[in-house]
């Protein structure tokens, strides 16, 4: 579910408002690429906003039954939250970085670094979901009401991703310091 | 992905013997970003094949001249 909220949209915008920089002194502060960016963003927002989802939601349990507790909203608004901050956070990041080093290092491209670090990321949050997805299946079988299985497949996606953007953020970090 | 390598390399000589010439620069010559340039030059990032050759040709020298092995077992 969250493999979708890729960063193309992010890559595409950015990288349309900045240009590239190719005399950046090297002693200017090292920015982070686009895709770290992103990812630091998507992996703040994604617990946060899976968290938020599941306070509102199940407290609602100790008042009325499971087939009766408006989940569906909830979760758009937290999908959509993802998706929304991702971009916003990446691109506020992005300005806020260039106008701190005063317009000198506006070099936020990514490259092929970038690729196989995500390609890493994707590779454990697909193991994740798709052990998870078992689970969810279980869940329909036992025809347990949706909101169960809904938020099942919320909370193992938010997992997988997290775990993924975790993954990357390390990776990313030991090819700087 | 490797970010421990046995390969070290002379990039960051090579690059001030040729004008003293950015990592900004250099990256923009093989098509890949300032970050990547130190991330090889501080040895925390393998570059492919193909890359490390872009390297090479950029100084004009042969891989051998800007890679090196550091064999463990020696």
């Amino acid at each position: 579910m969250f493999g979708l909220l890729d960063i193309g949209l992010v890559r595409l915008y950015i990288e349309g408002m900045t240009k590239t920089a190719n005399a950046v002194p090297d002693d200017a502060p090292m920015t982070m690429t686009l895709d770290e960016r992103s990812t630091w963003s998507y992996g703040i927002l994604v617990p946060l906003s899976t968290a938020a989802y599941f306070g509102v939601v199940l407290p609602q349990l100790s008042e009325a039954a499971p087939a009766q507790i408006e989940w569906q909203v909830p979760m758009l608004i937290t999908i959509g939250v993802v998706i929304v901050g991702t971009i916003v956070g990446t691109i506020l990041s992005a300005i806020f970085s260039a106008v701190r080093s005063r317009g000198v290092d506006t070099e936020f491209g990514s490259d092929i670094r970038d690729k196989e670090i995500d390609r890493h990321g994707q590779r454990t949050t697909e193991v994740i979901t798709g052990l998870g997805l078992g689970a969810v299946i279980v869940l329909a079988m036992l025809d347990l009401d949706t909101l169960w299985i809904g938020s099942a497949a919320l909370a193992i996606g938010a997992i997988g991703a997290t775990w993924g953007a975790l993954v990357k953020i390390r990776l990313y970090r030991q090819s700087r310091s | 992905m490797n970010t421990s390598t046995n390969v070290s390399n002379s990039i960051r000589a090579l690059r001030f013997a040729h004008g003293e010439m950015t990592q900004s620069a250099l990256g923009a010559t093989i098509g890949v970003t300032r970050q990547t340039i130190m991330a090889i030059e501080q040895g925390r990032y393998s570059p492919s094949l193909e890359m490390a050759f872009q390297i090479a040709k950029a100084f004009a020298l042969p891989l051998d001249e800007v890679f090196r092995y550091n064999d463990p077992e020696l």
